[in-house]
């Protein structure tokens, strides 16, 4: 624990760096509170808040979980299809790539008027943001199995679903995590957009809600949470890399 | 030729040609090779002659244009599987542990874990891997590498091993202690070998027989008859009769490309 805030106290610095002059310019400009609240009254928000944020936060995270994990299973599935023939590849690469083009923000509204105003739309909204980067690093990965093992495969009387199962899936993992990191990243972005063109709950909402009641302390509480699950999430899809494939981080030792 | 009637592994007429950059390329060209049960075999030739495309049709990863492979009359479906193959690089999957990479080949078959670690186990001690069995390759030697990546290759007990320049990848030192392990290792275990190799030594040092390759299109140009009985130890290079058969080997071969 102690190492682990040594290495990395030089983002701690900033922080504390950013916070303090963040503060000390407020107190000197008086900016007002509405306006630009100082870290302090953001800070008291949180705590007097506690309950209404936490209730928001949970929303908001289940959100972002579901949509997520959707976005996995989606993603994983045409990843493997598209890797497994050439017919799939062809038909489906070219649509998932421009469905990355279509602006989330003009799908969101529309998927409020389809299927209404509950999660689901949230969810989709969330796996819709965040699959691309999945497929597309899990495609790479599958790729760039070299194929003289797979050719070594098939000399030990392997079947093509053995190569598949045994081979280019667990050569894919470590790109799967590079995308997963970018989607968990994505998707709480897609969490708050989805609440925004239409919700009665999620911090989300709460920004929306708080910003024409001059609350400015509340939407920068909501910022402050979001960034804490932005990077609590990070940190979860890394510690899970070093559990499913510790191979990949293993230091070499020569002997 | 002698091709005796009992002999392992008959090839006759091996024509190949491939396509590369829309010009067709001729890799091999009558290529006829008999080897005998039991018999290690040197494929010694210039680069690009077109060895690892034979290693390839062998195997039955690879379809020849003419010519017929014969390996105790298994035709080429059944050949994949049946052959041990072992590539120039080590190809060890990096996300198993040393014992789980040498028991794919039982594990693709269907066999057990439990009964294929039981097997493996056996194996460690003779192939300097005792204490690696748990660790990933990329904590492991070379020639240690090297030698896991055999393991897997003989541990389904192929009748035939067919290797792809082993030792290329290693110093050598290394090389040639390896050269030497393998040595007594084809001693025990009676396999019958094709090795495919540039390295001269090498193949004098380990086989019965060398055929010696010409360049692009591969032909053979000669076989050669290495006069060491067994059991051979590494004294071996200093006699005239290897110096004599390594200078003669090296002359054709340095007229070549």
């Amino acid at each position: 624990m102690g190492n682990w805030l040594i290495r990395w106290s030089p983002a701690f610095g900033i922080v504390i760096l950013i916070l303090f002059v963040w503060e000390a310019l407020v107190e000197i400009r008086n900016i007002p509170n509405w306006l630009l609240p100082p870290p302090s009254s953001v800070a008291m928000t949180i705590y007097s808040d506690y309950s209404l944020l936490t209730m928001h936060t949970l929303v908001t995270l289940e959100e972002i979980v579901l949509g997520f994990l959707l976005a996995l299973i989606v993603g994983v599935f045409f990843a493997s299809a598209i890797c497994l023939s050439n017919t799939v590849e062809k038909a489906l690469y070219p649509f998932i790539i421009a469905s990355q083009t279509v602006p989330i923000i003009v799908i969101a509204p529309m998927l409020l008027v389809w299927i209404g105003y509950g999660l689901a739309p949230k969810v989709i909204v969330v796996a819709l943001i965040s699959f691309f980067p999945i497929v597309v690093n899990m495609v790479d990965g599958m790729k760039a199995v070299d194929p003289d093992i797979q050719k070594l495969m098939y000399t030990l009387g392997g079947k093509k679903s053995q190569v598949f199962s045994k081979v280019m899936i667990p050569s894919s993992l470590p790109y799967l995590f590079s995308g997963l990191r970018v989607a968990i990243a994505m998707s709480v972005i897609g969490a708050v957009i989805g609440e925004w063109v239409g919700s009665s709950e999620g911090l989300g909402y709460l920004m929306i809600r708080s910003k024409p009641q001059f609350q400015t302390e509340r939407v920068f509480a909501a910022i402050v949470i979001l960034s804490f699950i932005g990077v609590g999430l990070f940190c979860l899809i890394t510690y899970l890399e070093k559990i499913f494939v510790p191979w990949s981080t293993e230091r070499r030792v020569q002997n | 030729m002698e091709t005796a009637i009992d002999s392992h592994i008959n090839i006759v007429g091996l024509e190949k040609t491939i396509n590369q950059n829309g010009n067709s390329v001729r890799i091999l060209d009558g290529i006829d090779l008999a080897i005998n049960r039991s018999e290690v075999i040197s494929v010694l030739g210039p680069s690009g002659c077109g060895k690892s495309t034979l290693l390839n049709i062998i195997a039955g990863l690879d379809q020849p244009d003419s010519g017929s492979v014969n390996i105790d009359g298994l035709d080429f479906d059944s050949r994949l599987g049946s052959v041990g193959y072992m590539q120039q690089k080590d190809l060890l999957l990096p996300w198993r542990s040393v014992k789980d990479n040498v028991i794919l080949g039982l594990e693709v078959k269907g066999m057990s874990k439990k009964q294929s670690y039981q097997i493996a186990e056996s194996h460690f001690d003779s192939f300097g891997l005792s204490g690696f069995e748990s660790n990933y390759p990329n904590a492991l030697s070379g020639g240690m590498r090297q030698r896991a990546s055999f393991l897997r290759t003989v541990i389904t007990e192929p009748d035939v091993l067919l290797l792809d320049e082993p030792f290329s990848a290693l110093d050598a030192l290394n090389r040639s202690r390896m050269q030497m392990w393998l040595l007594d290792l084809l001693d025990e275990i009676k396999k019958t070998v094709l090795l495919v190799t540039h390295d001269v030594d090498e193949a004098i040092i380990l086989s019965d027989r060398i055929y010696v390759m010409t360049s692009r299109p591969g032909k053979i140009h000669s076989v050669e008859k290495v006069p060491f009985a067994r059991p051979r130890n590494r004294d071996m290079v200093n006699g005239n009769s290897f110096v004599e058969l390594k200078s003669r080997i090296l002359s054709f071969l340095w007229d070549q490309n």
